[in-house]
């Protein structure tokens, strides 16, 4: 599938908002679903629906064949096996699952770092183990607010080295598009020789759509994901563990499915991963769907869709560098697609994030503004709120030339 | 929608009433919007009869709550604190003339109210012990 087909393939983008054809740049908090997600869901509850694994009839045995097809295709998507998969509801839930089961490795003393710019699902999980647990909780402010802080982690590993057991951080930040430099991460633990103590936890969210982001070429031990940010039906994420990681766990939820044998007094649980970690009847057709959504990008294809998200990251940070009172956060997209991922964030001078919001929203031009969940971010950098655009495959340089002349209209209101 | 940038309304965001600090003011009350970075600070001088004779305040936020923050104040003066504590959301929406805001920006049009209802976060300015133990 070509880029340009894929503005058919999504339904919703039909739609007129106050009369004007939707131009929608929220794909950062969530995309649109094209039409093969929602007929995969739909099927799967008008032919297929049954619990899974615990039935011996025909459509049990279906449910189940589909139920294990898209664990499979998504494990593989993030570059592990159905074995290293942990289906949630969404990254937020993925954090918060590691984070209680990383909590028995913990020790007063240990030390746990972040960065300013991470989203609060990754931010406040942490921060609350550590409260619980006595670690040192470290959040290194951001390298002269654009790029990710390697030189303030090579220098708080020189001191803290011995003690320092989890490094958490996004792919891709939601608010300055800051691509995380995981190999240099790897490459400062190796240094010391202190790779093996540290858990490196990667929040995947903002990455999954936009760039490869598998197990099996990142030098991570875990990577959460949200399904919902990558064409796929909200409601479904997960938590991809790596081999070692998946030896050392155990199950914080109890339950139905993830059971071998119980007693009054005691139980046993399942010897198969995926079972274990799944208490409860699992979300099967938001699996599905996701699978869908899996195969919808890869008719496109990587190599195409960074070339051409890469093109509307740089032309919107140019059209909008033209906005006397716009200013641009986060870094410059330079030549290389890496530079920046995904999205455009800015503050307009002497006009609030909402009203931007709300006047763009007039002209059917769709944008978050606000926090963006980065509290601390923000408040570091003095920001108010800041407005983003964010961009998916199904975007086009006619969606930002109509966002810029959406902006003109909140000079005319407010005169500024 | 299209009436929320109305004119009085814009006039309001661009020239708050009332803004500033009270000098004599007996109590501060605080509100915030943690989703969107908006706060104020709301400055009263209250009697022993609990109306208030003056107001004034300041903050950070966007049109909506900036305008209804100085459109509110306006009507503050001469009434009781209570009366304000005791409004519903829709009532102080009425007094706006916002009843028919979108409900992603109530909550910047009830910032203020929101900080004159704090009760419990009051900071007393000077003494009013007797408030402080309410
Ligand atoms: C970087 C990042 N991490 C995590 C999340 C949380 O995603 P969810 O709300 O689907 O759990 C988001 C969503 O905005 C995000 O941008």
């Amino acid at each position: 599938m070509k880029v340009h087909e894929t503005q058919t393939q999504v339904p919703i983008l039909q739609r007129q908002i106050h009369g004007k054809k939707l131009v929608y740049l929220d794909n950062a908090a969530t995309t649109q679903k094209p039409e093969s997600v929602i007929t995969a869901i739909s099927d799967y509850y008008r032919t297929h629906n049954a619990n899974v694994h615990r039935g011996v009839h025909t459509l049990s045995d279906e449910s189940t064949e589909r139920y294990e097809q898209a664990r499979q295709k998504i494990a593989a998507f993030f570059g592990a096996r159905a074995d290293q998969l942990i289906s949630t509801r969404n990254s937020t839930e993925a954090m918060n699952l590691l984070v209680q089961m990383w909590e028995k490795f913990l020790r007063p003393g240990d030390v746990i770092v972040v960065t300013m710019q991470e989203h609060h699902s990754t931010l406040v999980p942490w921060q609350m183990v550590s409260q619980r647990t006595g670690c040192e909780f470290i959040v290194l402010p951001m390298d002269d607010q654009s790029t990710w802080p390697i030189n303030a982690f090579a220098e708080l590993l020189q001191e803290k080295k011995d003690r320092l057991r989890v490094v958490a951080t996004a792919a891709v930040s939601n608010v300055t598009g800051v691509v995380a430099p995981l190999e240099k991460i790897d490459a400062q633990l190796r240094k010391w020789g202190v790779r093996k103590n540290v858990l490196v936890a990667v929040d995947a969210a903002q990455s999954a759509a936009h760039m490869p982001s598998r197990l099996d070429r990142w030098p991570v031990d875990a990577l959460t994901f949200s399904g919902h940010k990558m064409y796929g039906p909200m409601g479904i994420g997960g938590l991809v563990v790596s081999e070692r990681l998946a030896q050392e766990i155990a199950p914080v939820l109890y339950g139905g499915g993830m059971i071998a044998e119980v007693r009054t007094q005691e139980t046993s649980f399942h010897e198969d991963f995926a079972e274990r970690f799944t208490a409860g009847t699992p979300d099967v057709a938001s699996l599905v769907g996701l699978q869908a959504a899996i195969e919808f990008l890869e008719e496109i294809g990587w190599s195409e869709l960074q070339a051409h998200e890469h093109d509307l990251v740089q032309y919107a940070y140019e059209q909008l560098q033209q906005v006397p009172q716009v200013r641009l956060i986060g870094p410059e997209p330079g030549a290389e697609f890496a530079s920046r991922v995904g999205s455009v964030t800015w503050t307009y001078e002497g006009v609030h994030a909402h009203d931007v919001a709300q006047i763009l929203d007039r002209s059917g031009v769709a944008v978050r503004s606000g926090h963006h969940c980065t509290m601390p971010l923000h408040t570091e950098q003095d920001w108010v709120a800041t407005t983003r655009a964010s961009f998916a495959v199904y975007n086009t340089r006619e969606d930002i030339d109509q966002l810029i002349a959406a902006l003109e209209q909140v000079q005319t209101i407010f005169g500024v | 929608m299209d009436d929320l940038y109305r004119e009085h309304i814009l006039e309001h965001a661009q020239h708050p009433r009332n803004w500033g600090e009270l000098p004599d003011a007996t109590f501060v009350m605080r509100a915030a919007n943690a989703s969107c970075g908006d706060s104020l600070e709301i400055f009263l001088k209250i009697d022993e009869a609990g109306i208030i004779k003056a107001v004034t305040w300041q903050g950070d936020g966007c049109a909506v709550s900036t305008a209804a923050a100085s459109l509110l104040s306006e009507k503050l003066v001469g009434s009781s604190i209570q009366k304000w504590e005791s409004m519903s959301a829709e009532d102080v929406l009425r007094e706006l003339e916002l009843l028919h805001i979108s409900p992603s920006r109530q909550k910047c049009a009830l910032l203020f109210w929101q900080g004159l209802r704090s009760g419990e976060d009051w900071a007393v300015v000077q003494g009013s012990a007797e408030r402080e133990q309410q």
